[in-house]
């Protein structure tokens, strides 16, 4: 009876195991969103569609739906535009530093868009580096280039933050394209721009559009970048939803927005899953086709398009380091030494250095939290008949944070679950956003383990358990540590869920960031710089050790 | 030693092993031999314990051990790719065994070491795996799976990937390791000519089915059936029109043959050309391909065509068209059952 018994309690409690990550999903993605469907319909017990009809009304909120595809549709455009030729020069042409510079373009995409806003702030409002420097060679007294709260500001942040995701979509496809095709069309006479829209466009379709739709789904749901770089002049639904929310305590209106922003965003990630292939970046592919630029002119472009790329990388950058290094026109460390004083008039309750000592304790514990989900996740998602589960587990990736925060404010005030004002809400609300990237950094590493060796080590004798210990653990290590850099870096920069959580006098690094840079005052604006260049640092670092373990080829998206 | 009564084992809708039943005994070398999906491997991994069966039971020394799981079992396995662990050293891949036993550690050194020495790597115990060659990783493979000492050994497809030479190297050195440990074995293959020189018994398996058990030279002298006849190479297959006795009625003549069986084999080694021109077969040169060691040559008698071999330093080989008549050795012809497929 014993013997029968006991390996029925382990698989009892191996399947209990497995269910944890669904509970947490349940509990702090579905449960939320359901308050805020529920609060849509039925915010006065019975069925109330007042918060819609005002929307629908309302030609204010018309307004925004259409202003906030309209900066979409333009953000991807400009990323496409962009990155296409990006991805033919990286495809087709072999230079110095090239493996180095595709590395570096995806360190926008671990950038808190806190620090992104920040930096663009930094670089193009109106005592930014661009107008310094155009005042100081014209000697002129006001600023020539208006692009403090612009459009144009929203834009290039975008394409900042989603060039690398449409670059490595676009060309990890073309390489896996034959260039025989290519040379079938050339020896029947296409060439120039006939050869483009011919051939290499009609190729490259399925990975456009997939690109297209991914930036259109960024963009879409981008927070950060416009709350900051656009204000209330140019807000977008979800700036509008935080709006509703948190300024103007208008909770039917915000849920009946939220609820149409889901809509969209879904049926987005819907046509992204359709053209979706999966290709890996195959890289001893591209060293086949890659070439050295052969005459000046193919010099000239290669050369030309690094250098605009470096710049869009690293200039906006540079202005957040520049500007958190002067005050009151000279430069200075005051920006850094102040951050542990705490004035009176401060923003913030605590000194700004108090947000740092709240961001690294709230990322160790998502961290710590994420991987332990992650790594059963990732083992549930493995097992051939629960692969179904796999879309469900990266749904947080599209739900957009700020609707994520107001589910949170409707599902978490009171019973059953009063967790709104306990600071764990933090770590619970950046584990559900971190979750993804920890699946999808394990998985491939879990599913690269060929069979033969589970069952070479069974035969040897080891059980379920030691497999997982000798077997498993061991060949995901890296892996789980990229996973886990990435639930850091995730839970350092969030900022759209947390913004909505009423802890004042626990502020995270972006939430600190935000409140120093929306008041007025050279200070709290260079404050806001100097902790902004810290957690870029916290971030670059964590996007080397991620760039560095990372197996080729496992792309999360 | 290790029996296995009716088993059988389905797939959706495939049978991969259909009513098998199997006694292998103590210190036997045994193949599994047979074209690729005819059930071998599956009946491996039944063995191993990596499939249950949907019905049947398996029997170790009189145990019914179909209920045992894989890791209690204490059988060595060694796959067709080696499955070595790419995250362990050399030492630590050949006693992982031994520490799932919960062996001593210095056990566990003496072990590897013995182990090492055994297949000729001695000294390679901190290489990595990664950077082995394919007859190194095969030897280490080996090693791991016999230090543990198992009761049973299996092999899938253990020569499969490995080029021709280290092949025939291995087919010598491979059986001597088996055999100088006094070790029961089931060596999986589809490669007639690795089973013949191994075993001590050929399974020979279709459709999950078996469809002979016997010695390799008996196999060899005596398939039961065209099945087995075409998978050992032996192609000349003539129908038996009538028999009177002994003596069979062919499109190519009559035979004295003993047994049963609708279908006559000429084995092609029993096959010599007559260079008086005097044989008992009429025939032409059908084609001549040259395989090294030996000239395949086929030979037109009526309706049907006959293979046979001739050495590479023996008689001139006749060219193309050209008349020759055939001797047929003693024995070299026998009567065997057609297969259904």
């Amino acid at each position: 009876m014993k013997l029968r018994l006991r390996p029925r309690l382990a698989r009892g409690m191996r399947y209990g195991l497995l269910l944890v990550p669904l509970i947490f999903l349940t509990v702090f993605f579905f449960y939320p969103l359901a308050s805020i469907l529920i609060y849509s319909l039925f915010a006065d017990g019975g069925l109330n569609l007042a918060g819609f009809a005002e929307v629908a009304e309302s030609a204010y909120y018309w307004r925004t739906l259409e202003f906030t595809l309209r900066q979409a549709l333009y953000s991807t455009a400009l990323t496409l535009a962009l990155a296409l030729p990006g991805a033919y020069l990286f495809t087709r042409y072999r230079f110095p530093g090239r493996s180095l510079l595709l590395a570096l373009t995806a360190l926008p995409f671990v950038l808190p868009t806190v620090v992104v806003a920040a930096a663009f702030s930094a670089l193009l409002d109106d005592n930014g580096l661009i107008n310094r420097a155009l005042q100081t060679i014209f000697q002129l007294d006001d600023a020539p280039l208006q692009l403090e709260r612009s459009l144009t500001a929203i834009l290039i942040a975008h394409v900042f933050y989603n060039y690398a995701v449409a670059l490595r979509i676009i060309s990890g496809y073309w390489v896996n394209q034959s260039l025989r095709i290519e040379e079938a069309a050339r020896s029947l006479g296409a060439a120039g721009w006939r050869l483009w829209w011919h051939v290499r466009l009609p190729l490259l379709r399925p990975a456009l559009v997939a690109a297209g739709a991914l930036v259109f789904i960024f963009t879409f749901t981008s927070f950060g970048v416009v709350l900051i770089l656009g204000g209330v002049r140019f807000a977008t639904l979800e700036v509008e939803i935080y709006r509703q929310a948190v300024n103007l305590f208008d909770l039917p209106t915000a849920a009946a927005l939220s609820l149409i922003q889901m809509l969209v965003a879904f049926a987005l990630l819907l046509i992204y899953t359709g053209f979706q292939r999966q290709t890996p970046v195959d890289l001893a592919r591209v060293e086949q086709i890659a070439r050295r630029p052969s005459n000046r002119r193919e010099e000239g472009l290669v050369v030309g398009y690094v250098v605009v790329m470096a710049g869009l990388i690293f200039v906006p950058l540079l202005a957040l380091i520049v500007r958190s290094l002067r005050l009151d026109g000279v430069w200075s460390l005051d920006n850094f030494t102040r951050l542990t004083q705490n004035p009176r008039n401060s923003v913030l309750f605590v000194p700004p250095a108090q947000a740092i000592v709240n961001s690294l304790i709230f990322a160790a514990m998502t961290t710590v939290l994420a991987v332990f989900l992650g790594v059963i996740a990732a083992y549930l998602l493995h097992q051939r008949r629960f692969r179904w589960l796999d879309p469900i587990f990266m749904l947080p990736l599209a739900a957009s944070a700020v609707t994520i925060g107001f589910g949170y404010t409707l599902a978490f005030a009171d019973r059953p679950l009063p967790l709104l004002t306990s600071p764990l809400i933090y770590p619970l609300a950046h584990t559900l956003v971190a979750l993804p990237f920890v699946v999808r950094s394990v998985l491939p590493a879990l599913r690269a383990i060929r069979p033969g060796l589970r069952e070479s080590a069974v035969v040897l004798g080891a059980s379920p358990l030691r497999i997982a210990r000798w077997i498993d653990l061991p060949l995901i290590r890296r892996g789980v540590i990229v996973g886990a850099t990435f639930a850091f870096t995730v839970s350092m920069g969030e900022f759209g869920a947390s913004l909505f959580i009423p802890r004042v006098d626990r502020p995270t690094l972006p939430i600190a960031i935000y409140r120093l840079i929306e008041r007025p005052g050279a200070a709290n604006y260079g404050q806001a710089m100097a902790l902004s260049v810290i957690l870029m640092l916290v971030c670059a670092v964590s996007f080397a050790v991620i760039e560095r373990l990372r197996t080729p080829g496992t792309e999360a998206f | 030693m290790l029996e296995m009564r009716s088993i059988w084992k389905r797939f959706g809708s495939i049978v991969a092993l259909r009513d098998l039943s199997l006694t292998i005994a103590e210190g036997e070398i045994v193949c599994l031999l047979g074209p690729s999906g005819c059930g071998k491997t599956t009946l491996l991994r039944v063995i191993a314990g990596l499939e249950s069966p949907d019905s049947g039971q398996l029997f170790l020394n009189g145990q019914d051990i179909s209920r045992v799981p894989a890791h209690q079992r204490g059988f060595g396995l060694m796959f067709q790719d080696y499955a070595l662990f790419p995250h362990l050293s050399v030492a630590d891949n050949i006693a992982f065994g031994l520490r799932m036993q919960h062996a001593t550690g210095t056990y566990r050194r003496a072990r590897v070491d013995q182990m090492l020495a055994l297949v000729g790597l001695e000294g390679y115990s901190q290489r990595d795996v990664n950077a082995l060659s394919g007859g190194e990783r095969q030897r280490v493979a080996l090693a791991r799976s016999l230090a543990p000492r198992p009761r049973l050994l299996m092999l899938d497809e253990p020569l499969g990937s490995l080029d021709a030479a280290l092949k025939a190297r291995l087919l010598i050195d491979l059986p001597g390791v088996i055999r100088a440990l006094g070790l029961t074995a089931v060596y999986v293959t589809h490669d007639q000519s690795e089973a013949l020189a191994i075993a001590d018994r050929i399974v020979l398996m279709n459709e999950g089915a078996i469809v002979q058990i016997d010695t390799p030279a008996a196999l060899y002298r005596r398939p039961a059936s065209t099945f087995a006849a075409r998978f050992l190479g032996l192609n000349n297959l003539i129908p038996v029109v009538s028999r009177t006795g002994h003596s069979v009625h062919t499109s190519i003549g009559e035979f004295e043959v003993a047994g049963a069986g609708d279908t006559l084999l000429i084995h092609p080694d029993g096959l010599t050309i007559n260079s008086a021109g005097t044989g008992r077969l009429e025939g032409t040169i059908h084609q001549r391909v040259f395989h090294g060691a030996w000239v395949e040559v086929q030979v037109r008698c009526g309706e049907v065509i006959l293979t046979l071999r001739m050495p590479l330093f023996g008689p001139e080989v006749p060219a193309v068209g050209e008349g020759v008549t055939l001797d047929v050795a003693r024995e070299a012809a026998i009567l065997i059952a057609q297969s259904d497929a």
